[in-house]
């Protein structure tokens, strides 16, 4: 029996469909069977970033609607084995399935998948909700920007009110010279706002915008210090130690960082 | 207690509460509801629902409960957060000891009949309280929160987010709080918002707002 995790954010743009490539591509990488679900009808992605979009055949809304069996939509990684995609569709809109829907169809994904990732689109309204249920667990994405942090609170309420209970967060994006430098707010800031758990913290990094064009997730990229950050969150997410040490873990790859960038001066 | 279904509507002084039987299933009282809606669409066209007692619905059932009333009557729906119930009065004995000292009297009795509102834990953006008496907070008031209360309101925590106290005028009504930076503070008429170059962020002890020659002041609490 598989594990079902929605990755949400409430404002758009901070990088949930990115993360979400990322974190299923880092999970593949350590061999679990994953399946990541584009919840966003009508305005699908993630399908771009992981480079599977001539691939699509059927979708998400076909599954539900019974025009095709789940089997037949699910699009096999050109990477990866045990990395499948289930695409949104782009011709209708949030309200074309109902998490009655969803949760039948997570249910049924979980048992033949190690995690089930889905990308939730932005806002709190149907899409939102479709996204959540069937949803053991949720990571909340944010950028250090006053307007995500307070999305991001918002939605941790509605996950709560919805019985998603201890969220995980993910701070996408941190420029970490600026946040040294008080120009931007640092991951304590944003931890003692948001009061949940982190479960790691990603670099604004410019690699992931070339990767995500050439929809390849970064961590492929061995080198890619965001990629090194998504792949220590999927292994965070299987429970490895890593986990615990978190704080040091990233304080010591922050670090790496910020000598690159003096060295780089 | 004389109820004749497993759901009621309670009116008050702000609107309706809806009492549910806390031990009625949410189908009985889903049910129940809809036929009350149908008999008395017209009765309670106009009024709106701001709180629930008796039991506290999760977020699907609240949605339900939301969608059947504005489908099926005129009643707005504010809030289906859970109230406390019993209201908590003070014992006649004691008001008639409260009223000899006169300098107490008048701020004690006042209070006296209100009842208080719990939230425990923090409250999020996109979170609002309106309670008709006090409201106590034990956790965070995030900014993008709300409290609006008649009485006092007093946070065991920090206020970052919107409050108003003594929101039907009055003006005896205070505003405590271990971190007092409220994204505006309003007592009874007043309003006020913390000044823009406040750097004090390192305000470590509690503070008090309240109401005084007109302005809504701030002080150390002691």
């Amino acid at each position: 029996m598989g594990e079902a995790i929605v990755i949400t954010s409430g404002k758009g743009g901070v990088g949930k469909t990115t993360t979400t490539a990322n974190i299923g591509a880092g999970l593949a990488m350590e061999g679990k069977r994953v399946c990541v679900i584009d919840a966003d009808i009508g305005l699908r992605n993630l399908d771009i970033v992981l480079g599977l979009e001539n691939r699509i055949v059927y979708d998400i809304v076909d599954v539900v609607t019974g025009a095709c069996r789940l089997k037949q939509a699910l699009i096999k990684d050109k990477r990866f084995d045990n990395l499948y995609l289930l695409p949104a569709a782009q011709t209708k809109d949030k309200n074309a399935i109902n998490p009655e829907q969803m949760k039948e169809l997570i249910t049924n994904l979980k048992k033949t998948h190690d995690y089930i990732l889905v990308d939730c689109p932005a806002g709190i309204e149907q899409g939102f909700k479709n996204a959540i249920s069937g949803a053991d667990r949720a990571i909340v994405v944010t950028t250090p920007e006053i307007s995500a942090v307070r999305d991001a609170d918002r939605i941790i309420g509605l996950l709560e009110a919805a019985e998603l209970h201890d969220p995980r967060l993910i701070v996408n994006r941190l420029r970490v010279d600026m946040a040294k430098r008080g120009d931007m707010m640092n991951v304590e800031d944003i931890e003692d706002i948001l009061a949940v758990d982190l479960i790691g913290v990603v670099p604004d990094d410019e690699e992931v915008v070339m990767s995500t064009n050439r929809g390849e997730p970064a961590v492929f990229k061995e080198n890619s210090i965001s990629g090194m950050a998504f792949k220590n969150i999927a292994k965070r997410i299987m429970g490895e130690e890593i986990a615990f040490l978190e704080f040091d873990v990233q304080e010591s790859f922050l670090d790496k960082l910020k000598r690159a960038f003096t060295f780089n001066r | 207690m004389g109820r004749k279904g497993p759901a009621e509507f309670k009116g008050t002084f702000n609107g309706l509460y809806i009492n549910v039987d806390s031990n009625a299933s949410f189908e009985e009282i889903i049910l129940f509801l809809e036929k009350l809606l149908k008999d008395k669409a017209d009765f309670y066209r106009g009024s709106k629902i701001i709180g629930l007692t008796g039991k506290s619905f999760n977020y699907r059932e609240k949605a339900m409960v939301e969608a059947l009333i504005e489908a099926q009557s005129g009643i707005e729906v504010i809030s289906l957060e859970e109230s406390v119930s019993e209201v908590k009065k003070v014992p006649e004995t004691l008001k008639v000891e409260i009223e000899k000292e006169s300098v107490v009297e008048k701020l004690v009795v006042a209070q006296a009949g209100a009842d208080t509102h719990f939230v425990y834990g923090t409250m999020r953006s996109g979170k609002s309280v309106h309670f008709a008496g006090h409201v106590v907070v034990v956790g965070d008031v995030n900014p993008g929160a709300e409290i609006i209360a008649e009485g006092n309101i007093v946070v065991m925590g920090r206020i970052l987010g919107f409050v108003h106290a003594g929101s039907s005028g009055d003006e005896s009504a205070v505003v405590v709080a271990n971190l007092l930076k409220p994204t505006q503070i309003r007592i009874a008429k007043y309003i006020s918002v913390p000044p823009n170059d406040d750097h004090s962020e390192h305000t470590v002890y509690p503070e008090r707002a309240f109401i005084s020659e007109g302005l809504i002041k701030i002080e150390k609490c002691h």
